[in-house]
């Protein structure tokens, strides 16, 4: 039994480190104020190190990174409180590529010259992944969608869309450009700053469908649910690790507050989660995959506690920072508003446990 | 013992009910569930502040003889309740609650005469300068100072968090007069004029993206020694003569309900993404009974004190726990519309106001729209006005004798 981190862990760690280093807290904030919500040249060199091609194997041009090389990746990011959507436009879209068969849109997804997103929300569907509100018709020349799509993330930078749609009963992925035919795009923000879309499709060509069925998809969903609850891990150490400073330097009634027992406690509290949030997510990332039953119920599982923990961490963080912690001045707030989004990605907390509750 | 209105009170609240129905009108309403902000919005709570005003119903809670209502504690609970159930904007706070009462109690008749009137008219816009960059929780520690020159004081320092800044015409400082004394005893009180040279107004902008709070900064700031309020070195006890009109007085319950009523509306209609509504959820339905049970049990609570203000007690640190209640109910129904929401509650905008022809369309909903940036602005309820940890070192000394 080990939980070291081997020395090519250690060096994606420090990479990305080094690469979230210059992003301060406003320069995080102008990068998120920008139109698109986020900088086209920072991707490409993401891309350049290689962080991309980490999701996907050899054969298709990857780096073959294991889920735990992603895993680890994605809490780095998170504890850097880097503003990139390394998971769900780097790692998602390489994945269901990859799986689906689209080799010639993967290279250019690996490479970070074409910049992929995943349309699965409903409005109607709420966090479940069957599509009813989209539908692909097949005619003569392939499929045709028609429906509404919403929380796109990556709206206004994605070149290609993979969108989610029934096709008699079943949901499939098909690949759709951006420039395409009657395809229309409201963009709006999100909570962490990024620029999501609601999506639009009138008989829209799809270029291709994706070889993935319903449990293809569900597979994607575990290991978002993974790496999502991975780049929680390294946002909440973020969190308590800024606020355990503060409180230490932070003076009322000519003394550090965090000499405060009520505080004291509360923080060991978050301590507590923090530690318990590492071992559960080990332990999902450290899951044999062999048997997808007991894999998916893992990520279902440590994505509902690590939400859970991280929330109530960001909570706390922003209570022990006073006026502080309300501001978009320090890493604190832009922490817990990832963490808001990241817990509702692919199911929120309640879905989640849910899940794992029922696959018992 | 019994909770029933006298039929003088039923007479009094079908008063307030008729004058709601013909004085609030959409624009108003919509202001009011359109804006997200910790405090409401001038444009639309000064509007309403004068139509208040006009029908002498502005200021419940000062004096008669000073433009108050005259109205019994159950009168006022009344008027609140139907105001919330009404959807009516909040009105602000500062001068009205804060240093409206202080300047009734405290105040000089030359004083009053001044200051009074365009409170009550919203012809003057308050802020309040107490925190400091060094002194939030520990407030007497504070350091801006102020000396005696000629008929002026001068003052010199800064504060921070100060809402509504870069709206006030004024502001009501506690400046430190003395520093050779006890940090309480060198307090002044002082109504200082924004608009001069020595006053310098920079924004502190919001997670959620609003602009309410600000860095306020004095360099020989100068206000006539006829603006203090009380003697040189009361303003200990007048700043907690007003931050006890701050944290009670008030009564949370009936807007807390009033937006519990709307999650209970909203749940059944929201699908749940398996079949059904949120609504019938069970483990959702059990998370909002339980903050339901919580604010119905904080209305009682909230009524029980005023039935002690009726007998003539001043308010005191029972207001404490009024504050502690309410904010935190607050935030559990920020969470609970959060999760009640779905994807689309994780909308952000950043464009102001939201009412109005010029505010951007919701996605989804118009609820969804503002319900990230009430869970995040609401954050504050639990710092501001003294943060939770300060009222609990007051409940359990004051109140418990620990
Ligand atoms: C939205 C907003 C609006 C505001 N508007 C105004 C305004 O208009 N005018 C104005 O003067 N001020 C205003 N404030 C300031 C507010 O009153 C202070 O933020 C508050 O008093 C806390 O002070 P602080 O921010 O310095 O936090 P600190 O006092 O530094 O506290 C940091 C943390 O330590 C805890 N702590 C401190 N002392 C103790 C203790 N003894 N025991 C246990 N825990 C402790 C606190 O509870 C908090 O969690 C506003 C604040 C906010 C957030």
């Amino acid at each position: 039994m080990n939980f070291d981190l081997s020395d090519e862990h250690h060096m994606f760690v420090s990479a990305i480190e080094r690469f979230a280093a210059p992003i301060d807290v406003a320069a995080r904030r102008r990068l998120r104020l920008s139109p698109a919500g986020y900088d086209r040249a920072r991707w490409t060199q993401l891309a350049d190190m290689g962080l991309i091609a980490l999701a996907a194997g050899a054969d298709a041009g990857g780096l073959g990174g294991s889920a735990v090389d992603l895993a680890l990746v994605a809490q780095a990011i998170g504890a850097a409180n880097a503003p990139d959507p390394l998971i769900e436009l780097g790692i998602l879209p390489a994945l269901l590529l990859e799986r689906g068969g689209a080799g010639a849109a993967l290279e250019g997804v690996l490479a970070g010259t074409t910049i992929a997103t995943l349309a699965w929300t409903e409005r109607g569907q709420r966090y479940s992944l069957n599509a009813t509100g989209m539908k692909a018709d097949q005619n003569a020349d392939g499929f045709a969608l028609t429906g509404e799509k919403t929380m796109v993330p990556g709206a206004l930078l994605a070149d290609l869309f993979i969108v989610t749609a029934d096709v008699g009963g079943a949901t499939a992925c098909f690949l759709v450009p951006k420039d395409a035919p009657g395809l229309c795009l409201r963009a709006y923000r999100l909570a962490d700053g990024s620029i999501a879309g609601e999506l639009t499709l009138a008989r829209t060509p799809a270029t291709a469908r994706l070889a993935l069925d319903n449990a293809g998809l569900a597979a994607m969903a575990a290991d978002m649910r993974l790496y999502a609850a991975a780049e929680m891990v390294g946002l909440s150490q973020r969190l308590l690790d800024d606020t355990l400073a503060y409180v230490k330097q932070r003076e009322q009634f000519g003394i550090a507050i965090g000499s405060f027992q009520a505080l004291q406690h509360r923080l060991v509290d978050c301590y507590a989660r923090q530690e318990q949030s590492r071992s559960m997510l080990y332990r999902a990332m450290l899951t044999d995959r062999a048997d997808a039953a007991t894999w998916h119920r893992a990520a279902a599982g440590a994505k509902a506690f690590i939400g859970e923990n991280s929330n109530a961490i960001a909570r706390e963080a922003v209570q022990m920072h006073g006026g502080m912690g309300i501001t978009d001045e320090l890493a604190i707030g832009h922490a817990l508003k990832r963490v808001l989004v990241l817990d509702r990605l692919f199911g929120d907390a309640d879905t989640a446990l849910a899940d794992y509750a029922l696959a018992a | 013992m019994d909770m029933d209105f006298s039929s003088q009170d039923i007479a009094f609240r079908n008063e307030v009910r008729a004058f709601l129905q013909n004085n609030l009108t959409d624009r108003l309403r919509d202001g009011a569930r359109r804006t997200p902000s910790v405090f409401v919005e001038p444009d639309i709570g000064m509007e309403w502040h004068r139509i208040l005003y006009r029908q002498g119903w502005v200021a419940p809670h000062w004096p008669k003889e000073d433009g108050g209502t005259g109205w019994s504690p159950t009168q006022k609970f009344i008027f609140e309740r139907e105001c919330a159930l009404a959807g009516a904007p909040a009105l602000s706070i500062l001068g009205l609650r804060l240093v409206g009462p202080v300047i009734c109690a405290f105040g000089t008749p030359e004083q009053k005469a001044r200051f009074l009137p365009r409170i009550l008219s919203g012809d003057d816009y308050w802020c309040q300068g107490y925190s400091e960059p060094g002194s939030g929780s520990d407030l007497a520690s504070l350091k801006t100072s102020a000396r005696l020159e000629g008929g002026d004081y001068v003052i010199n320092g800064s504060k921070i968090w100060t809402t509504h800044a870069h709206h006030a015409d004024w502001i009501f400082a506690l400046v430190r007069t003395d520093a050779t004394v006890k940090k309480q005893a060198g307090i002044t009180f002082l109504l200082v004029p924004m608009d001069q040279p020595g006053i310098s107004v920079t924004p502190i902008p919001s997670m959620s993206g609003d602009h309410e709070v600000n860095a306020v900064f004095f360099t020989d700031a100068r206000t006539s020694a006829e603006n203090r309020i009380g003697a040189e070195g009361q303003g200990w006890s007048i700043a907690k003569f007003l931050l006890e009109n701050e944290r009670g007085g008030s009564c949370y319950a009936p807007r807390l309900l009033q937006s519990i009523g709307r999650l209970e509306q909203l749940a059944q209609t929201q699908p749940s993404g398996s079949g059904g509504m949120i609504g019938h959820d069970p483990r959702f339905r059990d998370r909002l009974a339980r903050v339901r049970l919580e604010a119905e049990a904080l209305e009682i609570t909230e009524l029980r004190i005023l039935a002690e203000l009726a007998k003539g007690r001043a308010p005191g640190p029972q207001t404490s726990l009024v504050k502690l209640l309410g904010s935190n109910i607050g935030q559990r129904i920020d969470t609970l519309r959060l999760e009640l929401l779905g994807p689309d509650a994780l909308q952000l905008p950043l464009e102001r106001p939201l009412y109005g022809n010029e505010a951007p369309e919701p996605v989804g909903s118009e609820d969804a729209q503002t319900a990230m940036i009430q869970y995040l602005n609401n954050r504050a309820a639990t710092i501001f006005g003294g943060s939770d940890e300060v009222q609990k070192n007051i409940i359990a000394k004051t109140v418990l004798g620990l």
